[in-house]
């Protein structure tokens, strides 16, 4: 037993065990090295180093009565606690804390899903309740609803809405904290609370109104550190009768800020579920001399770049589009988005692509059939859960940083420029080049991707990766670009770039932590507000 | 027992009445059909050999359900896409699916 809680004794360390072991039995309290290894972040670019940061313990409870009981215990011992859902976040932090030393709160053994509701379309579910469990629960009684499901899908709908996750459907659906409606939380000294409509006694809407009346709390808990949810009602998509797929490609380097507004038009008018975007010139990539003009520094012209496609003839952008609804409607806005796309820019063209009733074949979702080189996984696409995503998953895993972009051509021309000329010096994959297409996971914004490997047995690659992070985060910054979500190790770098006017959001964050959680029991750090009491010590 | 395709047609080469579940890589058809239920109740020891990368994602829904690895092999097979096979054995070690 190598890792004690902060301010903390072998002795103390002991009781605290020897009080959770009374409240939630000896066989959910664990502490002993091959116990905690799970805990530990598989993918950390850190691992087995001084930078590392390990929870000391963990434990389980199996009700809501044991998560206040161990809270209590926790406040009284003042050790952190570290809550997770399925504690699955891979790529960020997975299970591993924002202190050493604190203590892990599992709350795998609460997997109830409490109401699937078919007429009101939402569901209720606790943390321990995998995307897996919550699908396999609709299948087995033919509900007609469909879930958004992140890759993989054996995280749960409450952990990666706490984190702020994304999927792959609808745009109300796919931002997985703004599909929720209603939280149950235990609070940093044991108290219960619910918000929204879960305030009122008797209330049956809870699903269905967030906001109660007043003000409303559920933010602080979502990349927060204000208190454990226990319990999450999630808004859900009636299932769709007919789901259909297009492909419409545009020839011009610059077609793509004409493109992205059409696409802007038609998600925020409720047409489309995901868009993929892409370019079939990345496919010439492994051409030396085109890679280097695609990372160019300073970014290679626009007439150059349109030489190298009408030379390669392929289309400089396409965008991949998908529809659910009934038939009829999905073929109506197919015909309505590819009229509009190609009246309006010369030369762009459209492809008709699969489309079928719902629920689809295995061979369906096998995606085989497309007549088009399509990046879309179905399964995702259609709210399936699946694994298949671990075929992404080099070396021995990644680290993420995912910016945030406008929604704009001309954006997405700055980040490819300004981050690929950042990432320059690092001898790493080329992360953003002119051809990098943006990412359209959260329901009204991009992101770009720079998600470099790291490799258990190099220390120095691993090292290197650590710097590009860091570096790339502060560079993103300077140009108003920032992560939405990050592993504990990058949470202050992260925090301290959203530091407008002296960082008062920041302040006013750590005022509220102050008064509610002097201590800091419930996960010190996370978001990168710290409590008073290891607030020097992480900004030293 | 389970066995990854991607390494070829591999033979359990021990006892023959040990059902083999095959799979290519993704495990999730073999995990959501089978291993999910069989996982949540007590006993059985799971064997295969698969893919490093498939090994971690089903040592990692084993470790859910109070199993652990607890033997593990590099294989002298040939990579495939620059992963290696190993062999390996899935067991129960938590009291509450200890046989
Ligand atoms: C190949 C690959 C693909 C991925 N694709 C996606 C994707 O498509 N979309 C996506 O969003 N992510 C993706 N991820 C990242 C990650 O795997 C998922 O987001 C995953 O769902 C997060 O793990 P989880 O659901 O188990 O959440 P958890 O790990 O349980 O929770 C995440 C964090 O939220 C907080 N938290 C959790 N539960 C509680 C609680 N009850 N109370 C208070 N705080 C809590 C904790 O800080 C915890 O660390 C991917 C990862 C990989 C490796």
């Amino acid at each position: 037993m190598s890792i004690l809680p902060p301010d903390m004794d072998e002795a103390g360390f002991a009781a605290f065990l020897s009080d959770l072991r009374g409240t939630v039995g000896g066989d959910w309290v664990w502490s002993s090295d091959a116990d905690m290894f799970p805990y530990r972040d598989a993918f950390s670019p850190v691992w087995n180093t001084s930078e590392e940061i390990q929870a000391s313990s963990a434990v389980a409870p199996a009700d809501v009565a044991q998560v206040q009981q161990v809270v209590r215990i926790a406040k009284r011992h003042r050790v952190p606690l570290h809550p997770i859902s399925t504690g699955k976040n891979f790529g960020y932090g997975g299970a591993s804390p924002n202190v050493q030393g604190s203590a892990v709160l599992d709350l795998k053994r609460l997997d109830r899903v409490i109401e699937v509701n078919e007429e009101r379309n939402y569901c209720l579910v606790e943390p321990g309740v995998s995307y897996f469990d919550l699908y396999r629960h609709i299948q087995e009684r033919g509900l007609k609803v469909m879930i958004d499901c992140p890759d993989p899908g054996w995280g749960s709908p409450v952990g990666n809405a706490l984190d702020r996750g994304v999927g792959y459907t609808m745009p109300q659906f796919r931002d997985h904290f703004g599909a929720h409606c209603g939280m149950e939380v235990v609070l940093p000294d044991g108290e219960l609370m619910r918000t929204g409509m879960g305030a009122m006694p008797g209330a049956d809407s809870w699903q269905e109104y967030p906001y109660g009346f007043g003000p409303d709390p559920s933010g602080l808990f979502a990349q927060g550190n204000f208190g454990v949810v226990t319990k999450m009602g999630f808004r859900l998509m009636p299932q769709p009768e007919y789901y259909r797929t297009g492909l419409i490609r545009v020839p011009r380097r610059r077609d793509l800020v004409k493109l992205v507004n059409h696409v802007n038009y038609l998600s925020d008018s409720g047409m489309v579920s995901e868009v993929r975007f892409a370019s079939p010139l990345a496919a010439l990539l492994g051409n030396p001399e085109f890679a280097a003009l695609a990372t160019k520094m300073g970014g290679p012209s626009d007439a150059e770049m349109d030489a190298a496609a009408s030379t390669a003839g392929l289309h400089s952008w396409a965008i991949d589009l998908q529809f659910l609804g009934p038939r009829a409607a999905t073929a109506a806005q197919w015909d309505y988005a590819r009229d509009r796309i190609l009246s309006d820019i010369p030369g762009a063209e459209a492809l008709d692509g699969d489309h079928f009733a719902l629920p689809a074949t295995e061979r369906q979702l096998e995606n085989d059939t497309q007549p088009y080189p399509t990046a879309i996984r179905r399964k995702g696409a259609l709210g399936i859960p699946s694994l298949g995503i671990w075929e992404i998953v080099r070396d021995d895993g990644h680290v993420g940083f995912f910016p945030v972009l406008p929604r704009d051509g001309e954006a997405v021309f700055e980040m490819q420029r300004v981050l690929g000329d950042a990432q320059r010096q690092f001898p790493l994959p080329p992360y953003f080049s002119a051809v990098t297409a943006p990412l359209f996971w959260h329901s009204n914004t991009f992101q770009m991707v720079f998600a470099p490997s790291i490799r258990r047995d190099d220390p120095e690659h691993n090292a290197m990766v650590h710097r590009a992070m860091k570096h790339m985060v502060a560079v993103a910054a300077e140009h108003g670009w920032g992560d939405y979500r990050a592993a504990p190790i990058y949470q202050d770098d992260v925090a301290a770039t959203y530091s407008f006017n002296g960082g008062s959001l920041r302040k006013f964050l750590e005022a509220m932590k102050d008064a509610v959680d002097p201590d800091g029991i419930i996960a010190p750090g996370r978001g990168g507000v710290w409590p008073a009491r290891f607030r020097e010590g992480a900004r030293a | 027992m389970l066995l990854d395709t991607r390494f070829g047609r591999l033979q359990p080469n021990a006892v023959s009445h040990v059902p083999v579940l095959r799979f290519s890589g993704d495990v999730t058809g073999v995990w959501y059909d089978e291993l999910d239920t069989r996982w949540r109740r007590k006993g059985f020891v799971l064997g295969g050999i698969t893919g490093a990368d498939a090994l971690f994602v089903l040592e990692t829904l084993a470790n859910d359900r109070g199993r652990r690895v607890v033997s593990r092999t590099p294989l002298d097979l040939p990579r495939v896409k620059d992963v290696e096979a190993v062999r390996w054995i899935i067991a129960p070690h938590h009291p509450s699916v200890s046989a």
